[in-house]
């Protein structure tokens, strides 16, 4: 009876597992698991040896190594979607429509020095002049004020990325804490399905290395390195400014940027402390550029009182940035030198004006192909990110699926067990009706 | 010479607490065809020594209790089933139009009544 009896809680802890098993079946995080059976010793001349089964620890199907496959796929799509978003935001900033953003305002810039060079002491073509190098020089600043939008976005991003990992770490670390106060709980399907969905969900953050304790808990490493879980303690991580770069800080201070190249965190990183400077800086390049070779080549000239310009046509701040500070000077319309030293009404000057537009004043190239080697840049960096992103989605999901399979629960496969063991404990009871009438007849026959 | 000793069912109710109910079902069959031989060869009026008797009476009767205990086993492994299988079953009812709906799969077209 006492063999039944442990044989009844046996059968009872199989049962449950089975049914929590079917109620977690969509639980994010959650592994199927297994009650292992251990046979007792058995010797029928012995008492204390009575036979029967003993339920072993219930066991998780969880995969560490596939686990980590999925965590790692997401470190990278996170990094992938994290620069795709930011990229798409700024390629806005730089359209390719002909007539649109700066190479339109260039075109129609040299379409007016065109048509001033044909009647150079024209008052109407000299004010036309004038308000498109303002229109253009607006549209420089317009594109100045885009990308320093951006940046501020994107340093916005970086401080609620950061929050939302800190807040994961601190719930991870509080699991820790409830896994390592009751060792057996260690094994609790519920409490594990909590952690490692939560360390799915950190993982589209930032990259990290989490490694299982005997105590039951699991540290968290950010970049490998850095503590930021361990055991219920946790370290977190923040934002600083540093000469305009932004730096990732543990929490004793140490820069850790370096430490974290995958994940949203790693993305935003990258854009605002690599890309979206060197974005800034060639179309500073641009504008700086187009500026000196169009005020040469004007002080070259004199204008319609044959006297030499007193007056630049653009100025900028080159400190600030030449992009977000270029504007025309106040220089008149009859400041404009169209004719050429010695050659007074004449459009010598003009002409040379209007060859710009042609000339490889940009390291060979000319100030519309500089723009287009620009654009491309930015273009071909964002189809690396979307094919990227594209991919990691699929190997995502290849690794969900393996996971799926090695530890998830498949609800069809639990409910056809359940009918094969109902109809087995149907035919068994039906066996034993027919036992028992028979030991009752035995039993008559002996009487 | 019929036997002096009745089957046990200790293998037969580890398998139930298993889950393993093709093997349990094969234990009880053995001891199935076990009781048969031990009823024909009594029936054909074989008779046994007394001692042997009464044996083979206590090893009925110790027989019979391994068989209720598998029983009570069987019982709950069960309704334990049947509880389950109705509560996998799937939302349905009749909408306000009037037409039945059920997110039926093909699992819930199972049927688990015996």
């Amino acid at each position: 009876m006492v063999s039944t009896a442990g044989a009844m809680q046996v059968l009872q802890r199989s049962l449950t597992v089975v049914q929590n098993n079917i109620i977690n079946a969509s639980t994010a995080g959650y592994a199927r698991q297994e009650v292992s059976l251990i046979a007792n010793p058995f010797n029928p001349n012995s008492s204390s040896t009575s036979g029967g089964i003993t339920s072993g620890p219930v066991t998780s199907s969880r995969d560490a190594f596939v686990e980590a496959a999925v965590w790692k796929t997401q470190h990278r799509g996170g990094f992938a979607d994290g620069l795709r978003t930011k990229l798409t935001e700024i390629e806005r900033t730089f359209p390719l429509t002909a007539g649109s953003g700066i190479p339109g305002e260039v075109d129609k810039f040299f379409a007016t020095v065109s048509q001033w060079s044909v009647s150079p002491n024209d008052s109407v073509a000299r004010r036309n002049v004038l308000d498109r190098a303002a229109s253009l020089a607006q549209t420089f600043n317009q594109a100045a004020v885009d990308l320093g939008d951006s940046a501020g976005r994107a340093g916005a991003e970086l401080s609620t990325t950061v929050q939302k990992i800190n807040r994961l770490t601190t719930q991870i670390a509080t699991i820790n804490g409830q896994r390592r106060e009751n060792l057996t709980r260690t094994n609790d399907a519920g409490l594990d399905s909590t952690l490692h969905a939560k360390l799915e969900e950190l993982s589209q953050f930032v990259d990290f290395t989490a490694l299982p304790q005997e105590d039951g808990s699991v540290s968290v490493f950010i970049g490998g390195q850095t503590a930021a879980v361990i055991g219920d303690h946790k370290w977190p991580i923040s934002v600083a400014n540093a000469g305009g770069a932004y730096q990732i800080v543990d929490s004793n201070g140490n820069d850790i940027t370096s430490r974290i190249d995958e994940g949203k965190l790693g993305a935003l990183l990258q854009f605002r402390n690599t890309l979206l400077p060197v974005y800034r800086g060639r179309l500073d390049t641009l504008a700086q550029g187009f500026a000196d070779n169009v005020n040469n080549i004007l002080n070259a000239g004199i204008d319609l009182n044959g006297a030499a310009p007193a007056n630049n046509l653009f100025t900028y701040n080159a400190g600030i940035g030449a992009a977000s500070t270029l504007a025309i000077t106040g220089i008149t319309s009859a400041e404009l030198a169209a004719a050429a030293v010695g050659d007074p009404g004449g459009n010598t000057n003009a002409l040379d004006l209007a060859d710009l537009q042609s000339s490889g004043v940009f390291a060979g190239l000319t100030a519309a192909q500089y723009y287009a080697e620009l654009t491309a840049g930015i273009g071909e960096r964002l189809n690396t990110e979307v094919a990227n992103s594209s991919l990691q989605r699929q190997l995502l999901l290849q690794a969900q699926n393996v996971r799926a399979e090695l530890s998830g629960v498949d609800i069809n496969v639990e409910a056809t067990k359940l009918l094969q063991l109902q109809k087995g404990f149907q035919a068994a009871g039906q066996v034993m009706s027919v036992l028992n009438s028979m030991t009752e007849t035995l039993l008559g026959i002996l009487r | 010479m019929p036997q002096s000793t009745a089957p046990s069912l200790g293998k037969a109710q580890d398998a139930l607490t298993q889950l393993a109910t093709q093997d349990a079902l094969e234990h009880l069959q053995a001891a199935l065809l076990s009781l048969q031989g031990l009823t024909a060869s009594l029936q054909n009026g074989d008779r046994l020594p007394a001692g042997e008797q009464r044996e083979l009476e206590r090893s009925l009767l110790r027989f019979r209790s391994e068989l209720r205990d598998a029983g009570v086993l069987a019982d709950r492994g069960l309704a334990y089933c049947q509880d389950w299988a109705r509560q996998l079953q799937p939302p349905a009812g009749y909408q306000a139009n009037g037409v039945f709906t059920t997110n039926a799969v093909d699992r819930h077209e199972l049927s688990l009544e015996a």
